[in-house]
């Protein structure tokens, strides 16, 4: 979790985002149709697809503006001291491994799986990924990663039955 | 009549070779999981429910109840050696149990946290065995806008209490798992809401990948900061087991008063083992004649905390199965779990599974003294374990099984994708201070307040009494209202201008 300064801008930003949300969700819920669905001859709003969607981006607006108020009152302002420490935070190596090791978990999910053959698809993501994070030595990594690929797909693949991808 | 059902379940299960040795090798795995720092009996349920999809529900359900069972230990016995528990229901035995082990106690300690979590484990079932059919009996009058209310205040008070920062951020949690239940067709007319034209969407969000999604990935990019710790070496015990055995003796009380706090605390919607170990870890000190060693190496307090969480585990599945609503975060996963393999919980189970909660009570007594055994026999092969497994090695083994279980269930890449999209939002949200069991509770529950809120608007034509007329409801209505309340500024100075009263 952040620290509790960082938390309260974060709570600021992410009100607006909550409350943005909240405007869309209430929209199209207000949109969705209150009439001529199948199941009842007449219908009322409270008994419609949207109502429960609508209640729901109200509560979330109401909590968004909740929580800017209360972001801005303990001192969720951001200025411009906050621009330099939010790029230092990026350079420091926590930061850098979260977003490398996102990336590598979109790289295997969105692209490589689907195209190669399970197996292949996650032993490239963790061989990669173990030596990104600097795990242990590279022919170790190659080890750990052909095994665990390998249990995963026989044990799934061939025991469970399951037509991997 | 129960009782008979009970010893029948329990004598067919031990004769079971199959599920005995099934029974056996996941309660190691459970403990393995608890006690690895990283994963947590949250994250091996919803892992293993996809892993064990395939298995018939008479094999899969045992395998998630060991599971269970020897997460919450497991996770004492790394909180003992490297100061790290394993989950978070184990925080409060670090407390006490590493400056134990630093004091050359490590082996008493262990066999201390593992007999407190075998009792506790043990109270807890006896207590679902004596609840839950109770429980069934008032659940038969639960009707519609009771089940609205009940959800919501699962949803509300797990919110409250789960938050590691301010508690709207756990009601904000809930509100967007309500939010992202909605996918989908809608309940009562089958029309698509939030499908964005993507007919995967139509079915809805599936749950299953989408808990591994929130408890898997944020947990994989968080763990991959930690560095590893030396382990304490375990040095021959001096103390005998009957001395042993007496120390938990003399602190039966403790044990007694832990066990209630746990199953309370179970009970309770979507509130988990951590809290119930640190609740019972807190009562043990305060009503301690020794509050002073608490923190330097006192047996009762990792003796109140490991009884508290596993007693949770029997209070949890008490509300799961009579009401359908999970008693804590785990239980949420297992409740999902159960979905799956056709088993509905809540007040119509005791009709279509009569002998559901008797089989498993007689689950969780199994369960509970395999935790025994295994875990005497594993204390010593898990040292090696703690000391070289590093989480830049775990973790991405970890990501590719958050991956595989999400897309077992459907056999669907798009649920690799909703799972990783999910896990992703969710991460971001927890380094916010945004809990992830309400939005799970909310997720889940979700359909329930939906289509119960409009039925019961629809058979009371648009007005709200029948919510504020049925007795049941009312108390639920109350305790939504109270959740809320509790939370705010000016309840908190009303009560401190109480106490200054006072």
């Amino acid at each position: 979790m952040l620290k509790k300064e960082s938390l309260r801008k974060a709570d600021v930003i992410f009100s607006i985002v909550l409350i943005l949300l909240g405007i869309y969700v209430l929209i199209n819920a207000l949109k969705m149709p209150v009439t001529g669905l199948p199941g009842t001859v007449e219908q009322e709003f409270y008994i419609a697809p949207g109502f429960l969607p609508a209640i729901v981006a109200i509560v979330l607006i109401i909590m968004g503006l909740a929580l800017l108020i209360n972001g801005l009152k303990s001192g969720g302002k951001i200025s411009k001291k906050d621009i330099i420490n939010v790029i230092q935070a990026i350079k420091s190596e926590n930061f850098v491994k979260s977003v490398i090791m996102i990336a590598l978990i979109i790289i295997y999910t969105f692209i490589l799986i689907g195209r190669l053959p399970f197996f292949w698809a996650t032993f490239i993501f963790l061989t990669i990924s173990m030596f990104f994070l600097r795990a242990t030595s590279w022919w170790r990594i190659i080890l750990i990663s052909a095994l665990a690929s390998l249990i995963i797909t026989y044990s799934f693949g061939t025991l469970a039955r399951i037509p991997l991808p | 009549m129960g009782l008979l059902v009970f010893f029948q379940a329990l004598v067919n299960y031990l004769m079971d070779p199959q599920i005995m040795m099934l029974m056996i090798l996941s309660t190691i795995l459970g403990i393995i999981i608890g006690a690895l720092p990283g994963l947590t009996a949250t994250m091996g349920i919803a892992l293993l429910t996809g892993i064990t999809f395939g298995l018939p529900a008479k094999l899969a359900i045992p395998i998630l109840i060991c599971i269970y069972d020897g997460a919450i230990f497991g996770g004492s016995i790394s909180a003992v050696l490297i100061n790290i528990p394993g989950t978070p229901a184990s925080a409060a035995t670090a407390l006490d149990g590493y400056p134990l082990a630093k004091q050359g106690k490590a082996k008493e300690a262990l066999f201390l946290t593992r007999f407190a979590s075998f009792l506790g484990s043990l109270f807890g079932m006896l207590c679902l065995l004596i609840i839950a059919p109770q429980l069934s009996k008032i659940a038969l009058q639960f009707t519609s806008p009771e089940f609205t209310l009940l959800a919501l205040f699962g949803i509300t008070i797990c919110g409250s209490l789960t938050s590691p920062d301010l508690a709207i951020k756990g009601w904000i949690a809930g509100f967007l798992g309500i939010l992202v239940s909605c996918i989908g067709m809608d309940g009562l007319h089958g029309f698509p809401r939030f499908t964005f034209g993507i007919k995967e969407l139509l079915g809805g969000i599936a749950y299953v990948p989408a808990m591994i999604g929130v408890f898997g990935i944020p947990q994989v990019l968080i763990s991959i900061r930690y560095i590893a710790t030396e382990a304490v070496e375990i040095k021959e015990s001096k103390t005998s087991l009957l001395k042993l055995l007496k120390i938990v003796k003399d602190h039966i009380v403790c044990v007694l008063r832990s066990g209630v706090i746990g199953v309370y605390v179970g009970i309770i919607p979507g509130v988990g083992e951590d809290v119930a170990s640190w609740l019972s870890y807190d009562i043990a000190k305060r009503s301690s004649r020794y509050p002073e060693q608490f923190g330097k190496g006192a047996y009762e307090g990792i003796i109140a905390s490991e009884t508290g969480n596993n007693a949770c585990i029997g209070g949890a599945i008490i509300p799961l199965l009579t009401l359908g609503i999970p008693g804590s975060p785990p239980a949420a996963v297992l409740l999902g779990a159960l979905l799956l393999h056709g088993v509905r919980p809540g007040p119509m189970l005791q009709f279509e599974f009569p002998n559901f909660i008797y089989e498993m009570s007689a689950l969780l007594a199994i369960a509970s003294f395999l935790l025994l055994v295994c875990g005497s026999l594993l204390t010593s092969v898990l040292v090696p374990i703690l000391r070289k497994t590093r989480n830049e090695i775990l973790m991405p083994i970890v990501a590719a099984l958050c991956v595989i279980g999400a897309y077992a269930i459907n056999v669907s890449l798009f649920d690799i994708k909703v799972m990783v999209i999910l896990g992703l939002i969710g991460y971001l949200l927890v380094e916010m201070g945004y809990p992830m069991a309400p939005f799970v509770l909310g997720v889940i529950l979700g359909p329930m307040i939906d289509v119960n809120l409009r039925r019961t608007l629809l058979t009371s034509n648009g007005s709200i009494l029948p919510f504020i007329t049925r007795p049941i409801s009312i108390i639920l209505l109350i305790l939504v209202a109270f959740s809320f309340i509790s939370q705010t500024s000016w309840w908190k100075n009303l009560r401190r201008k109480e106490k200054k009263t006072a």
